[in-house]
């Protein structure tokens, strides 16, 4: 009888169950992470503030560029640009704020503090990720949300493509976060290189798309840098949107295809490196 | 005077081994050196593209050529790529006491903390350097007038790198007062790059606001080694030079006044 009860609880769940179970452990980090770091409201309120503070100075690096060229660059006008700001500011904010150990999945692999994450009856992958909060990227999240009420059109269908947009930006950016870390499995520590790669999205994903010309960048920012998934791409559907030229559906498939196939390998290359991984014998426990 | 370098002797072997060391402990981390040399090359082709996308049809902006605004960005991240750790040292060293062992060396902690910085500076710039010349010249080409241009730009560039180690040193020792320090480093660092002019010259801002901002602090680290290097001005150098030592012995007071203050908050209970 116990052995059976054993065997159920040990069974994994299918299907829905299997997300919703998931969905509700993200859900339980997310307000114990919060609870955690508001109980300190004055560091974590400076923080906030200092980040999105940290944001807005680059508003006044576009407002100065436009001002001097006086002309859109490539097609791309000021409000357009501010778009990328605000679903790629929100879009890392949310990710990192759910997934705040995104960033530090190379350190805890190559120092053994996986072993605390396998014991535990959970799914390995969004237990670790969840694990954590970045508190600075509320400030990211705020300033992208504030950015696009100031810049952008407010109606209801405009904000619903902003906001699913500002998911799908989370979930590809924590993806990449995964994949490039999961590389730590196969080379010992491959920190740097995920750290580079990472910061290079944001980087490519805040200038206009279409000064990156040539068919080797393109292949890069769709694939290894992903900027044209996370900013390009939304940007031009959301313009065509807004300017009442409709919605091009078969380019909010491509996007959505895209990130798909990204949060896909991430996870496939974790499992494979998760059969590589050797544990350290560290004593650790987390409460 | 030979009696002032005697005396100064132990003082600057001191420091300059501190430097030194530091210096050597970087070489340790070649991968990091790496890192940010790379980080350089694709900062470098972003604003080459940017910059290419933009100019006028003479391939000018406000009188400056795609060539001096890539190279001038290579010079300006230089420094700031530059940026010694020395802030996040001096921050877990508050926060986990063990600034203590520092304060009773025979010593002044925040000099030995600036010659750390300053030598992780002077070594990272050397590969960042290569790393950028090289990407700049693949991109754009040499600098015309370089040659020329490096007996005044030189002076400010270590200039600059003084006074960013100068910077760290000060948002560190703020761990005195303040859990997390980084919030402070963002906020010069976004200083720097507008007020700055890390990213364009800041001939490009409003006319108000480029008067100002080029006798602001932020501007020697960054606008005039960089200025000087791309587009040499003879008669602005003696301005340039004196601005950046009025602000490094400014900011080496601050620092000094900064340690002092901080100390009163330090309590030591043996053991």
């Amino acid at each position: 009888m116990a052995a059976d009860a054993l065997r159920t609880r040990a069974r994994r769940p299918a299907g829905l169950a299997r997300w919703y179970r998931t969905l509700r452990l993200l859900g339980r980090y997310f307000r114990v992470n919060l609870a955690a770091h508001t109980a300190y409201p004055v560091p974590f309120a400076i923080q906030v503030v200092a980040m999105a503070a940290n944001n807005a100075m680059f508003l006044a690096f576009w407002a100065i560029l436009f001002e001097a060229i006086d002309a859109p660059i490539r097609g791309y006008t000021f409000t357009d640009v501010m778009f990328l700001w605000a679903v790629a500011a929100a879009g890392f904010g949310l990710g990192a704020i759910v997934c705040g150990n995104s960033g530090h999945l190379s350190r805890i692999i190559y120092q053994g503090d996986l072993d605390v994450y396998l014991a535990q009856p959970k799914p390995v992958l969004p237990n670790l990720l969840a694990s954590r909060m970045s508190v600075p990227s509320w400030g990211d999240l705020l300033y992208g949300l504030g950015l696009y009420a100031v810049s952008q059109p407010l109606t209801p269908a405009a904000f619903g493509l902003f906001l699913l947009f500002v998911l799908l930006a989370a979930a590809v950016l924590v993806a990449v976060r995964v994949l490039y870390h999961s590389l730590t499995f196969f080379l010992g520590n491959a920190e740097d290189l995920a750290g580079v790669g990472s910061e290079q999205i944001i980087t490519f994903s805040l200038y206009p798309g279409t000064i990156f010309d040539g068919p080797l960048v393109a292949v890069v920012l769709h694939t290894l840098i992903p900027a044209a998934l996370v900013a390009h791409l939304p940007a031009d559907l959301f313009r065509a949107v807004v300017r009442g030229t409709g919605m091009d559906w078969a380019l909010l498939a491509t996007i959505v295809a895209g990130d798909a196939a990204l949060i896909t390998a991430a996870c496939v290359l974790f499992t494979l490196g998760l059969r590589r991984y050797e544990s350290g014998n560290r004593i650790g426990a987390r409460i | 005077m030979t009696a002032v370098v005697f005396r100064c002797g132990p003082w600057l072997r001191r420091y300059g081994r501190a430097l030194t060391y530091a210096g050597r402990d970087q070489l340790a981390y070649p991968a990091a050196l790496l890192t940010r040399g790379l980080l350089l090359v694709i900062f470098v082709f972003v604003f080459n593209t940017l910059w290419r996308a933009i100019a006028g049809s003479d391939g000018e902006l406000r009188g400056l050529t795609v060539v001096q605004l890539t190279w001038y960005l290579v010079f300006t991240e230089m420094v700031e790529l530059a940026r010694p750790t020395i802030m996040a040292e001096i921050q877990e060293q508050v926060q986990d006491g063990s600034i203590s062992y520092g304060l009773v060396r025979p010593y002044s902690y925040p000099l030995f903390a600036l010659a750390r910085a300053v030598g992780q500076a002077l070594t990272k710039t050397v590969p960042i350097g290569v790393a950028g010349a090289i990407v700049a010249l693949a991109l754009v080409g040499p600098l015309p007038g370089l040659a020329a241009a490096l007996p005044g730009g030189l002076p400010l560039f270590a200039g600059a790198l003084l006074l960013n180690c100068l910077w760290m040193l000060i948002i560190g020792l703020s761990a005195f007062w303040f859990e997390s320090v980084l919030p402070f480093q963002w906020i010069h660092q976004k200083l720097v790059f507008i007020v700055g002019g890390m990213f364009f010259p800041l001939d490009l801002l409003p006319p108000w606001l480029s008067g100002l901002a080029a006798r602001l602090p932020f501007a020697y680290q960054a606008y005039w080694p960089a200025r000087m290097l791309v587009d040499p001005a003879p008669e602005l150098f003696g301005e340039a030079l004196l601005g950046t030592a009025v602000y490094a012995v400014l900011l080496g007071g601050l620092a000094a006044g900064l340690f002092r203050l901080g100390m009163r908050r330090v309590q030591a209970n043996g053991g």
